[in-house]
Formats: structure tokens, sequence, C-alpha cells
């Protein structure tokens, strides 16, 4: 299932209901859609914010096995930016220094699993996956 | 969001936040009524998350800075309430090991020292 979203902040009032009722089709757990939701807020408004207005959509998909379901987002038109990239912190060590910022792909990352990057054609293309019962 | 402000005996200072915490307006709420209560030199305060559904990296940092401020000044800062899921991003992101958390408001204000 696939379904494209303007590339704005106000989109997420129609992205969780779309993740929640296609995660809820596969029987996923309240954790998992949580997670789940969290690790894509973070990353599209990560691409709101930070990257180019490109073709001003991002579309998201949602695929899934009995056990996992897989995520990607993607915008096009854009500069590169890898999300696996960044460099790991201890997150307590980084909170504890006084300086909160830079946490949401730091989140992501500790998040979800199989975080992967790809950029094919001007876009930028972020999979994850994360166990349905998790 | 919701946000409610409150002082409790013994110059203890609640905040009282619901809803979903996902930044812009609504953080800026929480981070004003954290500065509200360190000028007013409340050195004991409780975030009380019993009813929050949802909350960000953004709504994370504005409670870490809490901490980090609370902290430096030798003050006591608790957080309470934290659901199941949030809790488990807590501890997935070793957060718990940074803030001070109690499972209800009471607990929270009977842990002060």
């Amino acid at each position: 299932m696939q379904r494209s979203f303007k590339k704005d902040m106000a989109a997420l009032t129609e992205i969780f209901p779309f993740l929640e009722q296609e995660l809820a089709a596969h029987h996923a757990s309240s954790a998992t859609v949580y997670t789940v939701s969290l690790a894509v807020e973070e990353l599209f408004t990560n691409m709101v914010k930070y990257s180019l207005p490109g073709t001003g959509r991002v579309v998201i998909s949602i695929a899934s096995t009995p056990a996992s379901c897989r995520i990607t987002l993607e915008e096009c038109d854009v500069d590169p930016f890898d999300p696996t990239g960044v460099e790991d912190l201890d997150l307590a060590a980084h909170a504890r220094s006084g300086h909160p910022g830079g946490l949401g792909l730091q989140l992501v990352r500790r998040l979800v699993d199989n975080l992967q990057y790809q950029y094919q054609n001007r876009c930028n293309l972020i999979t994850f996956s994360k166990g349905l019962e998790s | 969001m919701a946000l409610k402000t409150t002082t409790l005996d013994g110059g203890i200072g609640l905040i009282e936040v619901s809803g979903s915490l996902v930044g812009g307006e609504e953080t800026d709420k929480l981070r004003a009524a954290v500065a509200g209560f360190v000028d007013r030199e409340y050195q004991k305060l409780v975030i009380d998350l019993s009813s929050v559904t949802f909350l960000n990296s953004t709504a994370i940092g504005v409670l870490v800075a809490a901490h980090t401020t609370y902290s430096r000044k030798g003050w006591q800062i608790k957080l309470c309430g934290i659901n199941k899921n949030i809790k488990n991003i807590f501890v997935i992101t070793k957060l718990t090991l940074v803030f001070d958390v109690a499972e209800s408001r009471q607990d929270a204000i009977k842990s002060f020292k």
C-alpha cells in the first residue's frame, strides 16, 4: 500500500491515521504502531524542514510479511541526505551535556530495524523495518 | 495539546500536559511553562504526562532542556504518568537514565527530598 502526501507538516494529520489503519490491518501491536508512527514522523519532519521542496510530495509505502512491516519514504527532485550516515551518539550523555537538539534521527536509528538509504534519480529513498509484535 | 500549570504545597510546581506533543506551538508552551517556574524559583517541578498520547524528539528535547536547567541549579524535576508506549521509547533510547520518572503524580511528589 502506498500513498502520496503533501510535503508539509500539516500532512501529519493524514499520515498518522494512514499508518494506524494499514498497520492495524496487519495486526501490528500498539507498541509497533507507536514506534513506526514516531519514526515516520521524525523522517518526514526532517524532509519538510531540511530538504529542498522538490516535487512537494512524499510517498510513504507499507509492505508486510507475517512477522514484520517494511516502510519506505520517498522524496524526489532533492539533494541527497543519508540518515544512516549520522554519527551515533550516546543519547543519555548527549542529553546530560545540555544539547537537546539532533535527537530525531538518533531516535529513529534506535527504534527501527534495517534502516537503509538509497539515492536514485535525484530521489531519497529511506527504508526501515519493524517487527509487528515488537 | 492542552497544558495546565498549578502550584502545590511545599513549593512544588506542576505542569499537566495532555494530547499530542509534536513541536511548534505545543512544545513552545511547555518550554514557556517550565521557564515560568524557573523564573519564580520553584525548585521542585513535576511534569505529569499521563494524558499525553504522542511525543516526538522535539518534545523530548524540551524535557531534556528542562532537566538540564533544573539539574544545573541543583533543583529537582520529575516526570510522571508516562504511558507504556512512551516509556518504551525512553527505555530503548536509555533516556530513563537521564530522567527521574515516577509512576504517578503522588509518587513523584512524595519522592522529593
